[in-house]
C-alpha cells in the first residue's frame, strides 16, 4: 500500500514547524495500518534530505560539527540527541554502515531530529518543502512497492 | 592532605607538553604519592573551563566547543566521549548535572580538554605558575572540604562535620566564605546558597540537610 496524504501531511506538518498540527494529524494515524507506510515516508525523506546535505566524500569532522550545530539549538535537542548515535546514523546514510544494532526507537528519534535540521537549514518555502516531501514520497512508495 | 610540590611539577610538565610528565606520574603512583593528584587535575581543568566559558555561557557554547576538540583529537587517533566531555564541562561551569560516565573515561576527557584548554591559552612560565597556583588553591579547598564531610576535623574551622549534624537531627548548616575564595563555588555546587552578601568581601552560605527542606532548626557554622 502506497503512501497515504494523511501520512504525508503529518511529516508536512513537521517539517514546516506546525508540531501541534504533526503532533495532532500523528495521533490520528492508526498504529498498525499507518505504521509501515509512516515509517517509509520518513526514511526516504531522511535519505532525500541527507542526500541534499552531504555527499560521499563528506567527512567524519563535517558530520560531527553539524550533529553539533543541530545539538546546539536547544537543551531539549542536545538532551534528545545522543552525538555519537547521531554521527552513526548519518555516516551510514552515505556509506551504507550497519546500525543493527540501534533500538528502532532510538533510530526514528535520531533521524527525525536530523531530517528537521537539515530542512530547516535549507530555509525552504512552500513550494519547496512540497517538491521536497514529493520526492520524498515518490521514493517510499518505490520502497513499499 | 594537600597537594604537594611534587604533584604540582607533574601537572605542570603535562600542562607544558614535557614528556618528562609521564616518568613523574609514574613515579607518583609506584611511591603512594598519587592521592590529591586526581583533585588538582579536576582543578586545573575547572579553572581552564572557567578562563574559556565563564562568567557568562551557553549550552551551545559547550557543544560546539566539544565538537571541535573531539575533531582536533581524531586526527591523533583520540575519539573523546562527547556526552562525558560535555557534562564534564557543564559541572565545571557549576550546573548541578549528574554523569553516569566512569572514572577513566571522566579521568581521559579531563586530561586531554585540559591540554586542549591549554594550548589555547598560550601562557608563559609565569602566566603557567599562576594557573597553577590557582588550580592548586581549588584542590586544597576541595580536599579540605571532603575532610570536612566524611573524615576527621583538619583544622578546626568547621565545629562539627555535616554528616554528623544531619545525624544529630540538625535541620542546616551555614558557613561564611570570602567572594575570591575558589571553594565558593565548591560549596555552591555542593548544595549550599548564598543568603547573606551584605558583606563587602563575603558571603552567608546555607545548605540544608533535611533533603528538599528549608528549616532553620540547628545551625553549626564555619568559616573559610
Amino acid at each position: 500500500m502506497p503512501v497515504t496524504d494523511q501520512q504525508v501531511a503529518a511529516l508536512h506538518a513537521q517539517l514546516a514547524g506546525n508540531l501541534a498540527e504533526h503532533k495532532r494529524l500523528l495521533a490520528s494515524l492508526d498504529k498498525k495500518a499507518d505504521s509501515r507506510g509512516y515509517s517509509a515516508l520518513l526514511t526516504a525523506a531522511f535519505y532525500t534530505a541527507v542526500d541534499s546535505r552531504f555527499t560521499r566524500d563528506s567527512t567524519l569532522d563535517e558530520v560531527t560539527e553539524f550533529v553539533a550545530d543541530i545539538r546546539a539549538r536547544s537543551e531539549r535537542i542536545r538532551d534528545a540527541l545522543d552525538p555519537r548515535i547521531a554521527e552513526r546514523v548519518l555516516i551510514s546514510a552515505f556509506t551504507n554502515g550497519d546500525l543493527d544494532d540501534l533500538a528502532a526507537e532510538e533510530l526514528t528519534k535520531t533521524k527525525m531530529f536530523l531530517l528537521a535540521g537539515i530542512i530547516s537549514d535549507q530555509h525552504l518555502d512552500a513550494a519547496g518543502l512540497d517538491e521536497f516531501i514529493a520526492k520524498a514520497r515518490a521514493n517510499a512508495d518505490e520502497l513499499l512497492s | 592532605m594537600p597537594v604537594t610540590g611534587e604533584q604540582v611539577t607533574a601537572l605542570r610538565a603535562f600542562l607544558a607538553f614535557d614528556p618528562v610528565y609521564e616518568r613523574l606520574t609514574r613515579e607518583l603512583a609506584a611511591s603512594g604519592r598519587w592521592p590529591g593528584f586526581g583533585e588538582l587535575v579536576y582543578s586545573a581543568f575547572a579553572t581552564a573551563v572557567r578562563r574559556r566559558f565563564a562568567p557568562t555561557w551557553t549550552s551551545a557554547q559547550v557543544v560546539r566547543f566539544t565538537a571541535q576538540v573531539r575533531n582536533g583529537l581524531r586526527t591523533e587517533g583520540v575519539d573523546l566521549d562527547p556526552l562525558a566531555t560535555e557534562i564534564l564541562i557543564r559541572q565545571a561551569l557549576g550546573e548541578r548535572v549528574t554523569s553516569s560516565h566512569d572514572d577513566n573515561a571522566q579521568a581521559q576527557v579531563m586530561m586531554f580538554v585540559l591540554g586542549e584548554l591549554m594550548s589555547e591559552e598560550h601562557l608563559d612560565e609565569s602566566g603557567l605558575d599562576a594557573f597553577l597556583a590557582e588550580a592548586r588553591a581549588m584542590a586544597n579547598a576541595r580536599l579540605a572540604a571532603q575532610a570536612v564531610a566524611s573524615g576527621p576535623v583538619p583544622d578546626g574551622s568547621w565545629s562539627i562535620r555535616p554528616a554528623t549534624a544531619a545525624e544529630a537531627g540538625i535541620g542546616q548548616i551555614s558557613l561564611s566564605v570570602e567572594r575570591k575564595n575558589f571553594a565558593r563555588g565548591l560549596y555552591l555546587s555542593e548544595g549550599f546558597a548564598v543568603v547573606d552578601a551584605s558583606d563587602p568581601q563575603s558571603d552567608t552560605m546555607i545548605k540544608s540537610l533535611t533533603h528538599g527542606q528549608s528549616t532553620s532548626a540547628g545551625k553549626t557554622r564555619g568559616s573559610t
